[in-house]
């Protein structure tokens, strides 16, 4: 037992000093590309077995000597559910093509497949990794702006620590203030907190929020992170509290597009 | 042999469904933590030496899924298949009663641990109610799956054919 608890003792050292490189990184790494195949297979069952749920349930009230003509209804239905779904999907994608804020940077474009099967952190598992070019610290994104960066990588699927996570922090830019700070993610939220911002620019609700692409900053210049959802100053104090709404829901992303920008000095 | 390698298989369908399955399945913001029910389930079957061998396994696997410091679930788990283990061995009577019981016990210690150390190791995230309100959820729901959970455990340490014309195992469900 003794041994146990040492041996934990010291890969919690290791892992905390090496920031997840070396071979424990290598071993992460192996175990995603492993579970990945699972975790899209499950993804793409689930997909259709919910769509065909949502069918049964929301059915109606037909008559039951009409079952034939039911049937066909309901298969018409589901079709119409399932066009409505491509329609909305295609949507997605073409806005997620057609996203001018990425620039010239290349970006690889890939699908969400799981969340975090943990409690206490904010990630999502992408289905594209190494083999596409993703690296670790590559800025993630979608076509409502900033989702966070790339913390893990495998062969075929990558792991993305939310903006929302509190341990994510972005410098950000609210250009009609004229003013920078710095957003962080908040537990049990997806609202982010801007701190450091000047108590004498005037900050609104509803200005949009950027990132501000700093020297040895981990995001690129000109990225939408959100909105400002609420900004209080109190009488006499020095700072402002400003929360920001993200443009991405966080919670519903299905597509994605990774930048390939590796940092203003050349690493990610 | 064969028990233990019914345990890895155990082992590895338990790191699959948490990985692949019940993130798509959250109640409360809370996914199940399966491989630290089935350490419970096994302490309970093996006692506090295997269970803590077997906690620190699959502590280890879902470590490496997650962004926190690899050995914090190892530790976590480790300490909590012994303490069910010890409990077992001196306290509990078999009933129906006692999957979900232990499940939730399980779940509320090993997640303290986890927290704890997590915070001493810098993971200053988990200090925040919300992570209290996760792992209430956590909690039940660990309860609820342990009821699947530990027949599994049952079957997994089951003594083979061999064995079985000496003394049959202790513990619950034996």
């Amino acid at each position: 037992m003794i041994l146990l608890v040492i041996t934990s003792i010291t890969l919690i050292t290791l892992d905390e000093r090496g920031k997840g490189t070396g071979i424990i990184g290598s071993i992460r790494s192996g175990a995603h590309d492993v579970v990945a195949p699972v975790q899209r297979g499950v993804h793409d069952i689930t997909q259709p077995v919910t769509d065909w749920f949502d069918g049964i349930t929301s059915r109606g009230q037909l008559e039951k000597d009409n079952r034939t003509l039911r049937h066909q209804v309901e298969s018409l239905k589901n079709q119409v559910r399932q066009g409505q779904a491509d329609r909305s999907e295609n949507a997605r994608l073409r806005r997620l093509q057609g996203l001018n804020f990425v620039g010239d940077v290349k970006t690889v474009p890939g699908e969400v497949i799981s969340g975090t099967p943990g409690n206490f952190d904010t990630t999502i598992e992408i289905d594209v990794g190494s083999a596409r070019g993703v690296a670790k610290g590559m800025p993630v994104v979608s076509d409502g702006g900033l989702v966070g960066r790339v913390v893990q990588v495998g062969k075929n699927s990558a792991t993305v620590l939310l903006v929302s996570d509190p341990s994510s922090s972005v410098a950000v830019r609210l250009p009609r203030a004229n003013a920078t700070g710095v957003a962080s993610g908040q537990s049990g939220t997806s609202v982010l907190s801007v701190s450091f911002v000047n108590p004498d620019a005037t900050v609104t609700k509803g200005m949009p929020v950027f990132t501000a692409g700093q020297q040895d900053g981990l995001y690129p210049a000109g990225i939408p992170v959100g909105t400002v959802s609420s900004v209080t100053k109190a009488a006499g104090a020095n700072r402002y509290d400003i929360d920001v709404k993200p443009g991405v829901d966080l919670g519903r992303l299905q597509f994605v597009k990774v930048m390939q920008w590796t940092g203003p000095g050349g690493t990610p | 042999m064969i028990r233990r390698l019914r345990l890895a298989l155990l082992l590895a369908l338990a790191i699959l469904l948490q990985t692949a399955v019940f993130p798509h399945l959250r109640i409360g913001g809370a996914a199940p933590d399966v491989a630290l029910v089935l350490t419970v389930a096994v302490a309970t079957r093996e006692g506090p030496d295997t269970g803590a061998i077997f906690g620190f396994c699959a502590g280890f696997l879902v470590d490496l899924y997650l962004q926190t410091p690899l050995g914090l679930s190892a530790l976590a788990f480790a300490l909590t298949g012994a303490a069910v283990g010890v409990l077992q061995a001196g306290l509990l009577r078999p009933g129906r009663w006692l999957p979900p019981v232990l499940g939730a016990l399980g779940a509320l210690f090993g997640n303290l641990i986890f927290i704890g150390v997590g915070i001493l190791a810098g993971q200053d995230q988990l200090r925040s109610t919300h992570t209290f309100q996760v792992l209430g959820f956590a909690i039940l729901y660990d309860a609820l799956i342990a009821a699947f959970v530990f027949p599994l455990a049952v079957w997994a340490t089951r003594p083979s054919l061999t064995a079985r014309t000496g003394v049959a195992g202790a513990g619950w469900g034996a």
